[in-house]
């Protein structure tokens, strides 16, 4: 027995989560907004592969293909954290305040994730199976590696609260009233400069919301499937 | 909107503006990320409460029920009650427990609804350690720290009061003595600790067997590397549980008592707080059994290691040093 629709509703849910990722990237390349381009791509893989784990009927790629898509997708995510801490540093920020190396690490892990899955729950992520995940759940409970899941969910929850923290970030503040900003000191130096770059991305309130979304529904796969 | 007046200066010209009240978003500080942690545990909460299982009537007859027993009759009828209903709205049960945890998740999560969902945190945790833990099993003599009393929600429920977000502007030597002040901050850490240790010389736990027998019941659904170390801690601790249940009792009173002592003493108990914490999280828990089958929560081991966290003394600011040596070049 399993919790009647939640199912369906989370695959319909990575389904509209794919679909607006892909959007994303045509209204950002259509509008020269920016937008995390390897980002959306991933979020539109993930959403694809997930919710043809999570309903047999979704199930799109043959057998062995995602794997390596997301082997391909971990191999681009892991360079760009090497690269980024060379440049910045381990606790470093990027030009615009707004990049860590935490948020590559953040989706090298997503990737690494669903790439598990694929390799660790093959029956689950075959074309050929009939049962939908849930369904098997419990397969790994006692083995050596029936930790794995947890570790890969919990942090992708942290990764979700982290990232739910900085929603408000974007949130439209009113601009304040008089040009004399530099004189409230560096904080509000800096954080008028976070702002105006802020404001070159493309719905950044919404890409978080996915990355959220995405995890979560990640999060729960890992922990039923394990 | 409300607004507050800002004044400034410039090239000694004054500056009056008015902006906004809200606060230019900043960095998460200590408190900050306690608070996110404890969101990233409520979340986890939730996960684990979408499981199939929990969506049976076995939630209520196999998980609530059995927290009755060995409870005083007001206590228990609650419980029995409670399981019953859950058992007949199993589906209802499943999606109000993970719908409350998941809200509570997201509330401290987002910035403007951390007060609510703390607040919402702190009332729920209270309910669910009645109905859902039987108030920890202590009063049924039991309980035992090695299994997570006094509960692992009653842990939740103090660090939402502990890391209650305080005014601003305020200093305090660490992040849990900020909503409450430094002494009933310590109070309470100092309650919690020795709690622990009397608990650890109860009876039940002085057992010769008891504490081995306690772990090798863990063993069952484990990974293999966790069964064969909980199957030989148990085999170590067999016969011994009288001389064990002491040693853990000084320990914990010493942990208990050093949150009064100089930062170094501190520092160094805290440590050993959270090694504690990890032994019991490890071997006493098995991780809140969330490898070998359905559960709720992964026990109380992550809640004191966060609780040990809070009490970490902080960095003074630059502003107290400098009042410092002011004070010091005066003298």
């Amino acid at each position: 027995m399993r919790p009647a629709g939640l199912v369906d509703v989370l695959a319909i849910l990575m389904l509209v989560t794919a679909a607006y990722c892909l959007g994303r990237l045509v209204l950002a390349w259509k509008e020269r907004r920016a937008t995390h381009l390897d980002v959306d791509v991933a979020h539109v893989a993930m959403g694809v592969a997930m919710a043809g784990m999570l309903l047999p009927a979704l199930r799109s790629l043959p057998d062995g293909l995602w794997e390596i898509v997301f082997g391909a997708l971990a191999l681009w995510f892991a360079g760009q954290v090497v690269h980024f801490v060379r440049r910045w540093g381990l606790r470093g920020w990027d030009d615009d305040h707004l990049h860590h190396a935490s948020h590559y690490v953040t989706h090298l892990a997503m990737v690494a994730a669903m790439f598990y899955m694929f390799v660790a729950f093959p029956v689950v992520g075959s074309a050929a199976a009939t049962a939908d995940m849930a369904s098997m759940a419990a397969s790994h409970v006692g083995t050596a590696a029936s930790g794995i899941p947890f570790v890969f969910a919990f942090a992708l929850l942290v990764s979700a609260v982290w990232y739910g923290d900085g929603i408000t970030r974007f949130a439209r503040l009113p601009a304040p009233v008089g040009t004399a900003t530099m004189s409230e000191g560096p904080r509000f130096a800096v954080a008028e400069v976070m702002r105006a770059q802020d404001r070159r991305w493309l719905a950044p309130r919404l890409e978080i919301a996915t990355h959220i979304t995405m995890c979560f529904a990640m999060a729960y796969m890992l922990v039923v499937m394990r | 909107m409300s607004a507050g007046t800002v004044a400034g200066t410039t090239g000694g010209r004054s500056l009056r503006r008015v902006v906004p009240r809200t606060e230019p978003w900043c960095l998460p500080d200590s408190r900050r990320v306690l608070q996110l942690s404890l969101a990233a545990l409520w979340l986890f909460d939730a996960v684990l409460q979408l499981q199939p299982f929990m969506f049976t009537p076995g939630f209520g007859s196999e998980m609530i029920a059995p927290f009755a027993r060995g409870n005083p009759a007001s206590v228990a009828s609650a419980i029995t009650w409670s399981a019953g209903e859950m058992s007949r709205h199993a589906t209802l049960a499943g999606v109000a427990f993970a719908g409350a945890q998941l809200l509570i998740a997201v509330g401290i999560a987002w910035r403007p609804t951390v007060r609510i969902a703390l607040g919402l945190s702190v009332a729920w945790s209270l309910g669910v350690w009645w109905i859902g833990e039987g108030l920890g099993n202590l009063l049924t003599g039991t309980a035992s720290p090695l299994t997570g009393a006094p509960g692992a929600v009653l842990l939740y429920a103090l660090l939402a009061i502990l890391l209650w977000p305080a005014p601003p502007g305020g200093h305090a030597d660490f992040v849990a003595a900020r909503p409450l002040g430094a002494i009933p901050a310590r109070l309470i850490w100092l309650l919690l600790w020795s709690g622990l240790a009397v608990l650890s010389v109860s009876s039940f736990n002085r057992q010769p067997d008891g504490i081995s027998g306690v772990i090798r019941s863990m063993t069952a659904g484990q990974p293999t590397w966790l069964a064969a170390l909980d199957r030989s801690i148990a085999q170590d601790l067999a016969g011994r549980g009288g001389g064990v249940a002491i040693a853990t009792a000084v320990l914990f009173g010493l942990i208990a008592v050093a949150v009064f002592m100089p930062r170094s003493i501190r520092r160094a108990s805290l440590i050993l707080a959270c090694v504690a914490a990890v032994a019991i999280w490890v071997v006493g828990e098995g991780f809140g059994g969330v490898f070998s089958g359905p559960a709720t929560d992964p026990n109380s081991g992550p809640l004191l290691i966060l609780l040990a966290a809070a009490y970490w003394p902080l960095r003074p600011r630059r502003t107290d040093l400098s009042a410092a040596s002011a004070v010091e070049m005066r003298g």
